[in-house]
Order: C-alpha cells, then structure tokens, then sequence
C-alpha cells in the first residue's frame, strides 16, 4: 500500500440524528444500518435461486418475508429488494451469485443508494396518510406488505412491520424530505388531537 | 385522480404512482430498415386519438415498475379493463362493460 | 344608540330564550372596527342581526347597500373579510358560515371609505350606463395605447375597475399558517349530516361498511338544528339528533367530520374535502393547522347534500332586510334571533305560510303574506289565517323602499289596487332547488322537473345514493328525510355487497314524490320594472340584463353566463341559477329544461390555496436533492445552483474574488494542473444480464456489442424519432454486467425510456436495470497531474497510461475504499471519474482534493465544468441540444454500421437528410472580450428587416481563460458548410459579427486526453 494511503474512511449514514415526533402520536427513528440487494430474474430461475441461497423469493408481489438475517421484499413480478444486517454484505451477494452462477440474473448492491426510517406510534397510519395515497388501515395494509409507492414527492418504499410500526425505504437524496415531511405531519396530528372539542 | 388496477399487483392504485406511455398496441417493425418513409411516419406519429375507447399504455413507475395496457374511455374517463402488454386487446361493449 | 354590556345594538333582535346558542358564554368581536357581542354557537351573520345589524356590504359592480340574504353557504351578499393579522387575512367569507369567537375581526368589503357612505354608490346612479357587457363593449381603445398586454385595458381601465368593482383582496405576504392534508378510504361517504345523511351513515355502519360522514356545519344535524318541535319516529329531533350521533361515534369505523366541507368529487370517486380545524377558534399559535385537506377515496358516495332556498326576483328584492324566508326562520330557530320585528311575506310556496305563522307566534308582526301566485293550499292559509296573518293572493311586487335598510314594500293587487306596507324585513320564499353540484361533478345528468321547478337528479349514478331533500324532497316531512336516508344507506350496502340491517326498500327515496306544496315558476316582472330586480346579487346582474343578452343574440346559458356574469363568482350561482333560467326561458320562449343549465365546477364553496398546497410548502414544496459531498462543498464555501432537483457546487470563490475570477482560475487550474469535482448526480443505471450487451447495442446509437470488458463508450441515446434525448458513458464491467451513466436530469426519464423498450419491444431479452445514481459518489479528478494526485491514493489498479488508457475502467480500492475507476474526460484533459460508495463520497472527495492542492490543483463547479466541455465543443444534452436535432447535426457518429438501434430508422428519413437542417458549430465574436448571449438570434445580414428568418441561435456562450477569449457554441442552418464565414448576432445594444468556427475550440487533435 502506498506510504500516504490514509485509513480507510468511516462510512458516513445516509441520515443521521433523526429522532423526532410526539410519542402519542408517532416517532421517526433511523433504520439500522443494512446491506441492501436488487435482485432481479424471471420466476423459473428465482425458484432455482430460492432453493439454493436459502432466501424464499416466493410469495405474493408486494410482500415482505423474513429469513434469518435478511428480509425479502418483492416489489415486482420480477423484483426482490434485500435487506440484510451489515455483516451480511459479503456473504449475501457470495451465496446469491454462487447460487445464479452463470444464469439470468441481475444482482445489484444498492446499500449506499438509500436510507432507512422507522415510524411507529399510535397515530402513524394519520401520519404516514398525509403523504401516501395508499389505503393504511391494518385490513388494507397488513404486517408484511411491502410495495413501493410515493410519499409526497418523494418514492418509498414503505413496509409495516407492526400494527403500529412501519419501514420506510428511501433513496439517500430524499431522506431529509421524508424526514422533514413526516416530522410535520407528526407535529400536525398532534396539534389537531390537542384542539379544544 | 384515477384509480387504475395494475395486472401486475393485482390491485387498484392511485394515478400519482403511474406515468401515461402513449396509445398501446403500436408496435415497432422487426426491421425497421425494411419499412417505407410512409409506413414508418406512421409508426412515429400516426395515432387513432378516438372519442370513447382507447387503448393505452400506463407505466406503474412508482409501483412495481411494470408497463401496462388500459382500455379508458376518453370521455368518461373511465378505464374498463386493465392487461399486460402482449395480451390482445379485449373489446369492449359500451352497455356490458369490458369482454375478454 | 344603545351603549350598555352588550355593546352597540346591545342584542335587541335576540329571543328571550331558544336556539342552539349557548347564551351563558358571551362572545365579543369586532365588524368594521366596532365591538358587538354575540354568543357562542353565533355565526358572524346570526351575531349581527341580533345587534340589527344588515347592512354588510356593498355590491360588486354597483355598490348598491346589500344585507344578509341567506343563513348557509349560499349567502350571495354578506362576504366579509376576516383578518387574524395582516399575513392571516382571508377575504370573501360568507358572513353566514364565520363562527364567532372572542377577537374575531371581520370587516366589509367592496367600499370607500364605509359601508355607510361609499363613493362607489355613483355607479348605481349611473346603472343604466353599466349594461350587460358593458365592459367588453367600452373599454376597447384608443389604439395607440396598443393592444394586449401594453393596451389601454391592462394600463389604464383594467386596475381602475380592478379596485371599483371587486370583491375582498387577497393579503400580499405569504400567509404564515400552517394546513394539514390527508388521504383517507372508506365503504361508504356520506355527504351532508342532517337527518338523511345521519339515518344514511348509520344504516352503513350498522351493516359493517367503513363510513366517513362530512357536513360544513360546527354541528352535525343540518335542518333539525334549526327544528325544535319535529318529531322522528316519535323522539323530539334533538334527541333523536344526539342519539343517532352517539351511536355513530360508537363505531370504530365511522368518521364524522363536522365544519367540513366536500368541495368537489373527482374520478374514481375521489372527494375532496377541507375541513375547518381553527378559524372558529381564537388563535391558537404557529404550527396549528387551520385547515386540513382530506382526498376521501369512496367506494359508494351517499349524497344528502340537501336543497337551497331561492330567492324571488322583483324590483327592489336586493335592500338590505330582504332576504330568504327560511333563513329567517333558521336565525329564529338555530341561533335565537329575529331578523325583524315587521315583515312581509313574499312567496310562491306554501311552506311561505308555514314560516310566516311561525314568526308571528315567535312575536314578529307579519304585515301581509304576499303570494304571487293566485292560491296556496288550504292548510298552508288555514293556518295563516288563524295567526291573523293578512293573505294577498295573486300580487305582484312593484318594489320596495329604505335606504341602507328596507323600510316598506309596495304591491299591486289582485283587483289592481296598490298598497304600501311597512316592513323592516320582507322574507322571500321561492322554493328550494335540490342541491347536486357533486352529483352533476360526478357526471350525473339532471333533469328539469316543472312540478318542483327545479333540476332533479335523472338516472340513478353507479356508486351513488341520493338522500333527503337532494332527491327533491324538498318540503316534506323530516320522517320521509330520515326514511330515504336510511334507504340510501342500505342501498349503498347493497351496492357494496353488503347487508344492511335496515327494513327500507330500495330505491323508496327515489320514487317519493313531494307533498303538494307545489312551486310556481318565477312570476315574471314587468319590463319596466327588471332594471331593478336583481338576479344574481353577487354579480349584480338584474333581469334586465339577462334580456339584452338574449336580445342581442346569445342563446347559449353558457354564452348568456360569461356576457352577464350570472352564477359567477364565490356563490357560483346558488341563489340565482334558476332564476336566471327561469327568466331567460321566459325572454326566449323556450321551456327550462331546452335551456339546461350550466356547469357546476368544483370546488362547491372556495377553498383557500394552504389547504390545497397542505404540506407542501417551503422546504417541502419540492424534495431538494444534495449529493454526498454536499457538506464538504459547503465548508469549502462554495456556491450552489439548481440543477433539476440538485444542488450543484457552481463554483468555489476564494476570499474576494468574483464568479468571473473564480471559474477562470478554476477552469486554468484543470487546464496546467488539476481540479477535483463533484459529479455524483449523474444518473447511473446498472445493466446485467446475459443480453446486457445485445439490449444497449439496440438502445445506443454506439457499437456496444463489441465493447470489450474493462472499456467504456461515449454513447448517445435517440427517441425512435432520430433526435438525441441523452448522452453518458457505457462501461463493460463483465461479460454480463455494464455501468451507463445519463445526464444529471435525464436519469429518470432515460431510465423509463429503457424499461419501456425492455418491457415492450424487446421483452425476450434477459437483462434488468438498476439505478444506482445514489450508490454511488463521483469524484472527477482532471487535469495533468491527475495521474499524479491518484496514484499514491489506489490500491488494485494499475494507472499506468498503456494500462488504464483514455475509456478504459477497472476495479480496486481508492483510500482503501472499494471504487469504480474509469478514466474518462468531459474536459479534454487526462481524467478519472472515481465512483465509491455514497457513504464514503464526502470523506473521499476531501482526500482527493487535499491531495490536489499539493500540486496547485483545486475543487472546481459546474460552471468550470461548463466552460471547459464547451473548449472542447462536448454537448450538453438539452442546452446545445433541444429534442430536435439528430447525432448527424450535432457531429456525432450516426451509427451507419449497424444494422438497427433505437431512431436509425429516422435517421434515413428524406427530411433528416436535407443540407440546410441545423447544424452545431463555433463562434467566435470579432471582438474576443465580447461575450454572446444564449438564445440569441443568429441573421446572415448585418442589419436584417424586421421579419427577417435567423437562421440559427446561440446554444453556449462562455469566456474562456486558456483561450484568453469568448467562445461560443450555436446551431445554424447548414452550419458546416459555413466555416470562416461571418454571420450576425443583432442585439439591442447593436449587431455583433461573428465567425463560424469548429465547435472544437481547444486542442482539437485531443492530444491531452491522452497524457
């Protein structure tokens, strides 16, 4: 390595130091840290895939399913979003591209590319239907539903996780926004609950 | 704001996750060299642009990012029936609604 | 004048006891800057007729004194203005719906100096002068003011007539509230909460459907607010009104939103709502929403909107102290208030009598029921009569009398004598028209019904109920309301697959008929006496009018709106449209139903544009797009522009110099030395798959197929038409794997023009698109040295200029962070473009330049980026390039090898092959510290006749440092075979002579790309 080689740099978060909101109404954290795949191929090949990495890319379009270590969003016919603890970068891609091998199928890493916020609380249906034109209720939008959609201007991709708690995925340029937009949508519903009746 | 039933997701979203595509159904030569000026001008600008039913290409880009073929009605706005591309265009009877 | 705790007018006209004010909690607020009281659960209207206030405005083109006409939303008059303070001022509100709260500040509008005394008022003096069209028909010269947007109407008359005829004015600062939005889905909305929609919204909910009830009222309730001694199914109505609400809340899935309002019904049964969070509130400080914008999504919609009263059309009906006769028993009933103490009761219905002894047992004498019809029904007058009410039958009105309040009203009698009464109120009663501005929004089509002169809903509407007196059960009894409401909300449960546990059959509201309280048409009036009687009051349109625009051809009710103005403005024609048709069938001799009737838009009352805008204000109007290195830039002081959504560094000044003095520095530093430079929003896509290769061989107009791993392309993108849409750089990273960058602003739309064509056209091809312009930051590190500044930096990768040749790329690690490196140049120097992961773009960005610094190099911006890809004559897509020039006009490769790619069939087209298409060329002016203008014209003649063809423009205009002279790039007509000649570029401070040069201005052999 050459003499004025520095260490290598400390990865800067894609958003850092978001904790906001109203606990009784709803609280925006950051998301853990992740590994993020897309993982694009025809279903022939991802049952083929399926078996030999381990992962389940089977299921309904708009889903989440968990594996150990990983969660598995499908947002498309054809498309899987992984997401996965840090550590896994290595390994995730290794097992997926030993198990394609040479065939049709597109793995792209994508970890830098977004961030991650959790919205949770009582109120984060109200908060997040500010900005989503999607139906929230639980009956609509149960735990586990994944799909991409929009927040105001900005894409998402929004995935509950709870009955009370959601994931929502942001490309890395549009984090502020959605932070920015879901603080004041916290901050709305909790000025509206507190109005004389 | 229309609501539109992606075939892909199999469900109804609203407008603001699509982007319109154009009329469906027109479809590039397997050689383009092969085509004559006038088939070809066609081909780029020629559109049937009728008042009632037309099929037309929808872009779930902020979805699951497929394209789609609806049949919508150009007046009422109504869309009748949604399919993926490659599928035949289904007909459509004003007073029954869409028939495969 | 009476001065005691109550303030002036000291609540005279307010009842000893009854309405739904809450007379323990006085309320003190201001109108025109004096202080009254009212009380809680008052409107602004209610509070002011209580104090004997009427006069409340000025008319719009007249200036004739206008009082409250109505008691809801149709309030045609009383548009005042309320001010919180002068950034929170909302103009045009209907007096009838301000709910009063201490501090409210409401003035008047529409006047000068006061209400009292208005210079205005001469335009009444001089109404025959102000026809219908008056304005078209004089304010049209003289010529020599020009026309348009110089004439003499946008200098002179327009802002004139702007500040003497119009309503409130809309405050100039940025309004500092703040408004809320939400989406929301449900089974069933029900629209309006009296007693249709209540027995509606619960039938829903009892049979499980998601409900959201809306009403623009503070209350849920609608007429029974207004009803003390109705009875439903046995139960007084307020109690049956508190039950039927406490039963709704009970439901998780019901929402009932009151003071809201369903402006407007959109495809797919999408409603917009705004509902009124503040304004009845004193203030509540920054950050509390006032309003919030609900978009409803509705599988069934149940409309019991209601039906609103029309007023009567005769000389004199706009003086204050006129007004609806329902209102007036609104403000008795609801709010405990007597609109006077003598009235006269004009009417064509019998629900006229019906208000009119009511009043008189409230202790309003009532001087004379005036019926202009011949004879009213038997109850009706029975139970005038036994009130002691006088009934004139068959009369008609010859006008009224008072100045800023009526004081009496003039009749002709059947047997032709007149009479005067005195009145300090006359109450109109003209039938009530069903109210279907969402049902017609909806597309559905209504029908002229002569039996309730009215328009009725025609056919059923799929996924729509009607309820209440919207079906035209506009006088019957509140059973017969609550009935149809309950069917319609069964129907709707029906309609959704659902069961309902109600009993009422189908379709039962709809084939109600009314009791025979039947309706005349408007009596017409006499042609001598239309010029006073007013249709519309908003727009002071009178029956007079509407007859010179018949007479003078129009024939249209859309034509006979715009020239006269009628149903116009805030009220959209509430109280006049029928009357206004009325009247034109009777000009025209053409029944109502031929003339139809005009369109009723959205939104049904005004909303204001916070609550349409919501969120999405300031910071949050547009999402504003920062690259990862955005923090380093900005320590290092630089200067942003937008690009698209981005934020782009344009430049770095040094303490004290100018941009000019930055960007020269900037761009010579790259040129001697080295210059470091964010281009991380460019968009990258990453194409993998086994036919990768054959997909953007079929989407470039550049050999791909042939690339070899390890090597990138300039690669240019057509529509199918032949023109350039984008330009980047594929690189090969494997067999199977390819890095194409786009444009900054193209990436999402180069993006869908790949898929579109991967999807569609060529849906055999095993290949997917990633975007990865967020994965990955781009520092572009150009200049000689550039090879220096790197290498004690890489790990894995081999710089060496035989190795890493110019588009040649690789893999290894920058700062130990795992990279992307191409070698590739938008300068014309030697040049890297390093891609690591975004989270390591600012860390890595910082090193770099550090490193540059050491050897005289510096961080450079977007301007310098600009000015020297122009030296060098490299396109910017978009700016030297405009969506109709093909690869052929612009000097790049056409692709003539290949058999096919996206627009080369275009390309052969005869129009594409023309020598005189535009061309991209140099210029350089004769004068070299002359810079040109982008978008300038370019003439062949130095001093061309006004019309003269220009045969081409300005594209890029710079001054460049290494050439110590201005360049220029431009497209000309047949531009290529015009080398060394002079063209002109006339400018207002003169023409300036160019010359046509090569676009490559700078090293055109590129002998430094490859250093």
């Amino acid at each position: 390595m050459a003499e004025e080689m520095a260490d290598m740099p400390e990865p800067e978060r894609a958003l850092a130091g978001i904790a906001a909101g109203v606990a009784s109404v709803a609280l925006i954290e950051n998301g853990p840290a992740a590994a993020r795949i897309v993982l694009r191929c025809r279903p022939d090949v991802a049952s083929l895939l399926g078996a030999a990495s381990g992962l389940d890319l089977g299921g309904r379009i708009n889903t989440a399913r968990l594996a150990p270590g990983c969660a598995v969003l499908k947002l498309g016919p054809d498309e899987w979003l992984l997401i996965a603890e840090p550590e896994a970068d290595p390994w995730l891609g290794a097992r997926l591209g030993a198990a394609a091998g040479a065939g049709a199928v597109s793995i792209v890493d994508v970890s830098h590319a977004r961030g991650s916020l959790v919205v949770a609380g009582p109120s984060v249906e109200a908060v997040l239907a500010a900005g989503i034109a999607l139906p929230l209720t639980i009956d609509r939008f149960p735990v586990d539903r994944a799909t991409r959609t929009l927040l105001g201007k900005s894409e998402v991709v929004l995935w509950r996780r709870a009955p009370d708690r959601f994931h929502v995925e942001v490309g890395r340029s549009f984090l502020p926004y959605v932070a920015e937009f879901l603080s004041l949508a916290i901050a709305h519903e909790a000025a509206i609950a507190a109005l004389p009746r | 704001m229309l609501q539109i039933r992606c075939p892909w997701c199999g469900e109804d979203r609203p407008e603001i996750e699509f982007r319109y595509a154009g009329e469906a159904h027109v479809v590039r030569a397997r050689l383009p060299a092969d085509e004559s000026d006038a088939a070809w001008a066609e081909y780029l600008y020629l559109r049937t642009n009728p008042k009632g039913w037309h099929a037309e290409r929808w872009h779930h880009v902020h979805g699951c990012g497929r394209f789609l073929n609806a049949i919508r009605h150009t007046v009422t706005d109504r869309i009748a029936v949604t399919y993926k591309p490659g599928e035949p265009r289904p007909t459509i009877d004003d007073q029954q609604g869409p028939t495969p | 004048m009476i001065e005691d705790d109550k303030g002036p007018g000291g609540n005279r006209f307010r009842t000893a006891s009854g309405g739904r004010i809450d007379r323990s909690q006085p309320v003190r607020f201001t109108f025109d800057g004096r202080a009254y009281q009212g009380y809680a659960g008052d409107t602004l209207a209610s509070a002011l007729l209580a104090n004997g206030v009427h006069l409340v405005g000025r008319s719009f083109k007249y200036h004739r004194p206008r009082g409250i006409v109505a008691a809801g939303p149709e309030e045609p008059n009383a548009l005042v203005t309320v001010r919180r303070d002068w950034r929170r001022t909302t103009p045009n509100l209907r007096a009838t719906e301000v709910e009063i709260h201490d501090g409210l500040d409401a003035v008047s509008q529409n006047r000068f100096p006061s209400l009292r005394f208005d210079f205005g008022a001469l335009n009444d003096r001089l109404s025959p002068l102000f026809p219908a069209g008056f304005y078209y028909k004089t304010f049209m010269g003289p010529e020599r003011f020009g026309r348009g947007a110089s004439g003499a109407w946008a200098r002179i008359y327009e802002p004139v007539i702007r500040r003497m005829a119009g309503l409130g004015r809309a405050p100039v600062d940025g309004d500092t509230d703040s408004y809320a939005s939400r989406h929301a889905h449900c089974d069933v909305l029900v629209v309006g909460a009296g007693p249709a929609g209540l027995a509606a919204a619960l039938a829903a909910a009892e049979g499980g459907a998601r409900v959201m009830l809306a009403d623009e009222q503070a209350e849920a309730g609608g007429s029974l607010l207004g009803a003390p001694d109705v009875m439903i199914g046995g139960e007084p109505a307020a109690d049956w009104r508190e039950g039927a609400l406490a039963r709704l809340m009970s439901f998780e899935t019901v929402t009932v939103l009151t003071r809201t309002t369903v402006f407007g019904a959109y495809p797919d049964h999408l409603f917009g709502l705004v509902e009124r969070l503040t304004d009845h509130l004193p203030d509540q400080g920054r950050g509390v929403p006032r309003e919030r914008l609900w978009q409803v999504r509705a599988r069934h919609v149940v409309l019991a909107t209601g039906a609103l009263e029309r007023p009567l059309v005769f000389p004199g009906n706009d003086r204050p102290g006129v007004m609806l006769a329902g209102a007036a028993a609104t403000y008795l009933h609801r709010y405990g208030v007597l609109v006077g103490t003598r009235s006269v009761v004009v009417t064509t219905t019998d629900s006229g009598y019906r208000i009119a002894a009511d009043l008189a047992e409230h202790g309003v004498r009532i001087e004379a029921i005036a019926d202009l019809r011949g004879r009213a029904g038997e109850a009706a007058e029975a139970a005038a009569r036994a009130a002691g009410i006088p009934i004139h039958g068959g009369v008609s009105v010859l006008g009224t009398g008072g100045r800023l309040r009526v004081s009496s009203i003039r009749l002709a009698l059947r047997d032709g004598r007149r009479e005067r009464l005195e009145a300090d109120s006359v109450l109109m009663s003209g039938g009530r028209s069903p109210t279907l501005h969402l049902f017609s929004q909806l597309r559905g089509r209504l029908v002229w019904d002569a039996r309730h002169h009215a328009f009725l809903a025609q056919d059923p509407l799929g996924g729509v109920s009607l309820a209440g007196a919207a079906t035209g059960l506009v006088e019957a009894p509140v059973d017969d309301a609550f009935e149809s409401g309950t069917a319609a909300g069964v129907q709707a449960l029906a309609a959704l697959g659902m069961s309902g546990v109600g009993t009422v059959a189908l379709g039962a509201s709809m084939q109600s008929l009314p009791p025979a309280d039947s309706v005349v048409p408007v009596a017409p009036v006499a042609r001598h006496l239309e010029a006073a009687s007013f249709i519309d009051f908003q727009n002071d349109v009178t029956a007079k009018d509407l007859r010179l625009a018949a007479q003078e051809g129009f024939r249209s009710i859309e034509h006979i709106k715009r020239y006269t103005t009628t149903g116009m403005a805030t009220d959209q024609g509430k109280t006049s449209n029928v009357n206004a048709l009325s009247h034109v069938s009777g000009v025209l001799g053409r029944p109502v139903g031929d003339i139809g009737h005009t369109t009723f838009r959205a939104p049904y009352t005004p909303v204001t544009f916070g609550a349409l805008a919501a969120e999405c204000r300031g910071t949050l109007f547009d999402p504003v797009r920062l690259t990862p290195i955005d923090p380093a830039a900005r320590e290092r002081g630089a200067i942003f522009e937008a690009v698209g959504p981005w934020q782009r560094a344009r430049y770095f000044p040094k303490p004290g110099e100018t941009m000019h003095q930055a960007v020269a520095r900037e761009c010579l530093a790259v040129r001697t030395s080295v210059g470091v430079f964010d281009a991380s929003t460019l968009g990258k896509i990453e194409v993998v798959g086994p036919d990768a290769a054959t997909f953007l061989d079929r989407m470039y107009v550049n050999a791909i197929a042939s690339l070899p791993v390890g090597r990138s392309r300039y690669a240019i993108l057509l529509n199918e038409a032949g023109f350039v849409i984008d330009d980047g750089i594929v690189s090969r990273l494997s067999d199977v794997r390819f890095h194409v960058t786009t444009t900054t602003t193209g990436a999402a739309r180069v993006l869908a023009h790949m898929e579109d064509y991967l999807q569609t056209e060529f849906p055999e091809l095993r290949c997917w698109l990633t975007s990865v312009t967020e994965q990955w930051a781009v520092v572009a590190v150009q200049g000689p040295r550039a090879r220096a500044v790197l290498a004690p930096l890489v790990e894995d990768v081999d710089l060496a200029p035989d190795v890493l040749v110019h588009m040649a790329q690789t893999e290894g690690r920058v700062l130990g962070v795992p990279a992307r490196v191409f070698r590739v140049s938008f300068t014309g120097e030697l040049g890297y473009e390093i891609n690591v992961p975004a989270g390591y773009g600012r860390a890595v960005w910082s090193a770099l330049l550090s490193a540059a610094e050491r050897v005289g190099g510096t961080a450079y911006g977007t301007e310098a980026m600009h000015v020297l890809r122009a030296e060098k004559g490299y396109i910017i897509v978009g700016q030297d390039s405009d969506g109709t020039l093909t690869p052929r006009d612009l000097g790049l490769p056409v692709g003539e090898r290949k058999a096919d790619f996206v627009g080369k069939r275009s390309l052969s087209r005869s129009d594409m092959l023309v020598t005189d298409r535009p061309q991209l060329v140099g210029l350089e002016t004769e004068d070299g510290r002359v810079v040109l203008e982008e978008g300038a014209q370019i003439t062949r003649d130095s001093a061309p006749a006004v019309g003269t063809h220009a045969v081409g423009h300005v594209t890029s205009a710079y001054h460049s440092a290494v050439l110590g002279r201005s360049i220029a790039l431009a497209v000309i007509e047949g531009g290529r075979a015009h080398l060394g000649e002079t063209f002109h570029v006339p400018m207002p401070s003169g023409v300036i002579r160019v010359k046509v040069v090569s676009p490559a201005f700078y090293d055109p052999k590129g002998g430094r790309l490859h250093g």
